[in-house]
């Protein structure tokens, strides 16, 4: 018995434990609260630990972050988060016609601060793919997978997260420029 | 081509989702129309605003430590770390394992081509990705491999079988560009990926996965597989005549 548990020890070292980071970041950027996410990843890391059965070969980092991505949703679920999704729809429609580049300003997108504030106020479903695409990297089908929707959907989500961060960056800049 | 197109093709070209041929075209369009450069650079010059690793949240010492006790208890069945569940777990998923792990690890490296065949063929399924050349005469469709791969795929016409041959493209599989064929057969289509790969001939394999069903096999040094929603039946028939 006991090679085969070393063995798929070593197994879920290989497979799961390189994407930890990555599992965290997403973990992090989907749930608020750093407490909240430790557990939720404590969770995702057992889960994926007990379920490797599961997992059918193939991309194991699309695997692992299905699993974090899920216990985040069931999270919000659970607790009727409702403050990962502000709905600011309304405002960014507004400046959303004539935020279409202004070059000069998203040069300011490099303040990080700003960037981090504006993902913070996307609609998390954008934010969600734009974490996986820009962070992780992930292909639009990896991107699928992990979301559990179409990729005509990912392509989409990644259009408009990246309108509305556009938009949201030019209002930032404008706010603080006593513009308007 | 117009901007209202472009508008989304713009996230696809930044991701690098396009086909050779979309690319080809978008940048085309790109030296040609301002607004949809100044999109372009935007977009870019957002991408590498997010890429900064001050956005990441970097991963706490002592998490990875906690993360670590979750698989070390479970595994030696010790107290669990987090879970009280753990422990009755444990004992059913270690039978399951003994089994399984070895068998699986074993097909990781199969399953992950077979996942790239499969992606390469919903790909090609994706916005007029199917083909960069269309035809249904192979006369047209060898010749325009030529120069654009190193190596000369096989294409045949099954037409008279009634698996038409409508076109071909070029794709990248296993860090090496690959030709795609693309048949049809009723409304199911198939794709015909072949690129290089040294080695005695190998008998088809079989193989299920999202749905899909996937034929390879390896002959006179290519590495070849067909991929479809087709039946495994039907599939097997058609890989039958291409051989």
């Amino acid at each position: 018995m006991e090679p085969q548990e070393s063995t798929k020890a070593a197994l879920f070292e290989r497979i799961v434990t390189p994407h930890v980071e990555a599992a965290w970041n997403l973990t992090r950027w989907l749930v608020r609260d750093p407490h909240d996410a430790e557990d939720i990843i404590q969770e995702a890391y057992l889960r994926a630990f007990r379920s490797i059965d599961d997992y059918r070969g193939g991309d194991a980092k699309s695997w692992f972050l299905t699993v974090v991505r899920n216990l985040c949703h069931t999270f919000h679920r659970k607790t009727r988060a409702k403050q990962m999704t502000i709905a600011l729809d309304e405002q960014i429609d507004v400046v959303q016609e004539n935020a279409v580049m202004p070059l000069e300003k998203i040069e300011q997108a490099s303040d990080t601060q700003q960037l981090k504030l504006a993902m913070e106020r996307l609609p998390a479903e954008y934010r969600e793919a734009l974490i996986l695409r820009e962070f992780e990297g992930l292909s639009y089908k990896q991107i699928a997978d992990v979301s559990g929707v179409p990729m005509g959907t990912v392509m989409s989500r990644l259009a408009r997260g990246r309108e509305k961060l556009v938009a949201l960056m030019a209002t930032t800049v404008a706010d603080e420029g006593g513009t308007r | 081509m117009s901007c209202e197109l472009m508008k989304d093709l713009v996230h696809a070209y930044l991701d690098g989702e396009l086909s050779l041929t979309e690319q080809l075209n978008f940048e085309q369009h790109l030296s040609t129309c301002p607004q949809c450069e100044q999109a372009y650079q935007s977009f870019s010059r957002l991408r590498e605003g997010l890429r900064q690793p001050d956005l990441r949240y970097e991963l706490p010492p002592q998490l990875r430590e906690k993360l670590r006790g979750v698989t070390q208890s479970s595994q030696k069945r010790m107290m669990p770390f987090v879970f009280g569940r753990v422990l009755a777990m444990a004992a059913t998923f270690a039978i399951l394992l003994v089994g399984g792990s070895l068998l699986w690890s074993t097909h990781v490296n199969q399953r992950s081509l077979a996942q790239d065949l499969v992606d390469a063929h919903v790909r090609s399924m994706l916005a007029n990705h199917l083909m960069d050349v269309a035809s249904t005469d192979q006369h047209t469709v060898k010749p325009w491999f030529d120069g654009k791969l190193d190596f000369a795929p096989p294409v045949v016409d099954l037409a008279a079988k009634e698996f038409p041959l409508i076109g071909g493209r070029l794709d990248y599989l296993r860090n090496h560009p690959a030709a795609a064929m693309i048949y049809q057969h009723r409304k199911h289509i198939i794709n015909v990926f072949v690129w290089p790969e040294n080695g005695t001939d190998e008998a088809i394999r079989e193989t299920t996965l999202n749905g899909y069903q996937l034929i390879e096999w390896r002959h006179n040094n290519m590495r070849e597989a067909a991929v479809s929603d087709l039946n495994l039946e039907e599939l097997k028939q058609f890989v039958g005549l291409l051989h």
